[in-house]
């Protein structure tokens, strides 16, 4: 069975209202998958009333943004625009240059003001970094779903593929993303490549890995590359984003919102958003 | 704690370790956390600041209340009241964090020490006051005459990556053009790249 090489603490805490849990310290843990931000809590529109919400991205990677509760506003530099909702997926290849940005909705921030959202930035190999930039939008009744028998919950199969199912989201390396939504006593096992770097957050709820070890809500358990199989067993209803990919063997240099293979590229990258090569887009 | 002044002192007017040692006395070490204010304008400065880590600005505030930035200083840069510091003066600057912030405050027998223990770093010193006022020069000059698109390119060339760490509005106003004015030149930039 597949080991536990670490559990790992949020490394970084930010914002007054909405708290922002920064998972992963060390970008070489999981490549291709650079970072993992959860974010939560209760957003005063009195205070801040479209506080932006992400890192973005604006070469030589992908971000993307999984909301289960509130509504996000997307806006970017070639004037599209559009909600996410609860459920929903949103990813977004920065390809070779787009500059973008999620926002608390405002309409939310009016009401109950509870917003709760992932994001992760997924690195692309070298010869994609230059791609078009793109977005694929997964509203929640679209995404493909794994039933586990007798109603023991789902897992929402996002990128990847989870026994039958196939996810819709075209990817740029072999990469899985999962949102399993178990219910108490729901045991499930899963199999990847043993050099696929993986790990799985807990949103809610506890589990236990391969029957042995618990891992609580807001803890991120980073598995060992030794072999394929784990099982994740709900001791209570949980919900659990897992990831695993191919790791990307290229340097990784980032600056800000660029992800590049080379620190001339990141100068480049920088000098052409100073002039205005990635296009506009207001604050 | 010092490690960063140390390895520009080295670098730039090559101080060495022996040197560097005589100067710790005069130096202090502080962590500014964002938002907060390292000095405050009516106060006397007794420091020059050297920033480890971190972002901070200098800005004054005219008597309508609007904010007027002088300076930025990111890892590396030294910020400083000099007429407050050389002449005694009530400062009419703040320096407040834009990042989390860590500086080196040296203290007033710093620099006289430096010079006393250090030959090179006289002739550093005196390039560094000359390439000061010459900055002085360049600005003021940009802010009499230059379009705002001029005063953003200097300011992407002096300051290259900041544009990714700092507001929009503050960048307006170190510029001395209104976020309008700045929105509209780098539209115009990004249109004549389309």
């Amino acid at each position: 069975m597949r080991t536990l090489e670490a559990i790992i603490p949020p490394h970084r805490v930010t914002g007054r209202h909405l708290q922002r849990v920064s998972m992963l310290p060390d970008r070489n843990h999981l490549s291709p998958f650079l970072r993992l931000e959860y974010t939560s809590g209760k957003q005063d529109p009195a205070i801040a009333p479209l506080e932006r919400t992400d890192v973005p991205l604006y070469r030589g990677a992908e971000s993307v943004t999984l909301v289960y509760d509130g509504t996000l506003t997307y806006n970017d530099c070639r004037d599209n625009s559009r909600k996410v909702s609860p459920g929903d997926v949103h990813w977004v290849t920065a390809g070779n240059g787009l500059l973008h940005h999620h926002h608390c909705d405002a309409g939310v921030c009016q009401t109950d003001g509870i917003f709760r959202f992932i994001q992760l930035q997924i690195n692309l190999p070298a010869h994609s970094k230059t791609t078009r930039p793109r977005q694929q939008y997964l509203p929640h009744d679209k995404i493909p779903c794994w039933h586990l028998p007798e109603d023991k919950g789902s897992i929402d199969v996002i990128a990847g593929a989870y026994n039958d199912v196939t996810g819709s989201i075209s990817t740029f390396s072999a990469l899985h993303v999962l949102n399993a939504r178990l219910q108490a006593g729901a045991r499930v096992g899963f199999s990847y490549p043993a050099p696929f770097n993986t790990a799985f957050f807990v949103l809610n709820g506890t589990v236990t890995f391969n029957d042995r070890i618990t891992i609580n809500a807001g803890q991120l358990a980073l598995l060992a590359n030794d072999n394929p199989d784990f099982t994740i067993t709900a001791q209570e209803a949980a919900v659990v984003l897992l990831l695993s990919g191919a790791p990307i063997a290229e340097p990784v240099e980032q600056q800000g919102p660029f992800v590049m293979n080379t620190p001339e590229e990141i100068y480049q990258s920088v000098r052409d958003y100073n002039w205005g090569k990635y296009g506009y887009l207001e604050e | 704690m010092f490690d960063t002044l140390q390895s520009y002192l080295s670098q730039k007017a090559l101080v060495s370790a022996n040197e560097f040692s005589e100067l710790l006395p005069f130096l202090a070490f502080k962590q500014v956390p964002r938002g907060a204010f390292l000095f405050w304008a009516g106060d006397i400065c007794h420091h020059h600041f050297f920033v480890q880590k971190g972002l901070l600005r200098s800005y004054t505030i005219d008597e309508s209340g609007k904010e007027h930035i002088l300076q930025f200083a990111p890892e590396n840069w030294f910020i400083a009241d000099r007429s407050s510091y050389y002449f005694n003066e009530p400062s009419a600057i703040n320096i407040q964090a834009i990042e989390d912030t860590e500086v080196a405050m040296l203290e007033k027998g710093f620099i006289e020490k430096a010079l006393e223990v250090s030959r090179s770093f006289r002739a550093y010193h005196e390039k560094m006051l000359q390439n000061h006022v010459r900055h002085q020069q360049i600005r003021i000059n940009m802010l009499l005459s230059a379009t705002a698109e001029k005063r953003y390119r200097y300011f992407t060339d002096t300051y290259f990556d900041l544009t990714l760490r700092v507001p929009q509005w503050m960048i307006a106003s170190y510029l001395g053009i209104t976020p309008e004015s700045l929105s509209r030149v780098r539209k115009e930039l990004a249109r004549r790249h389309e």
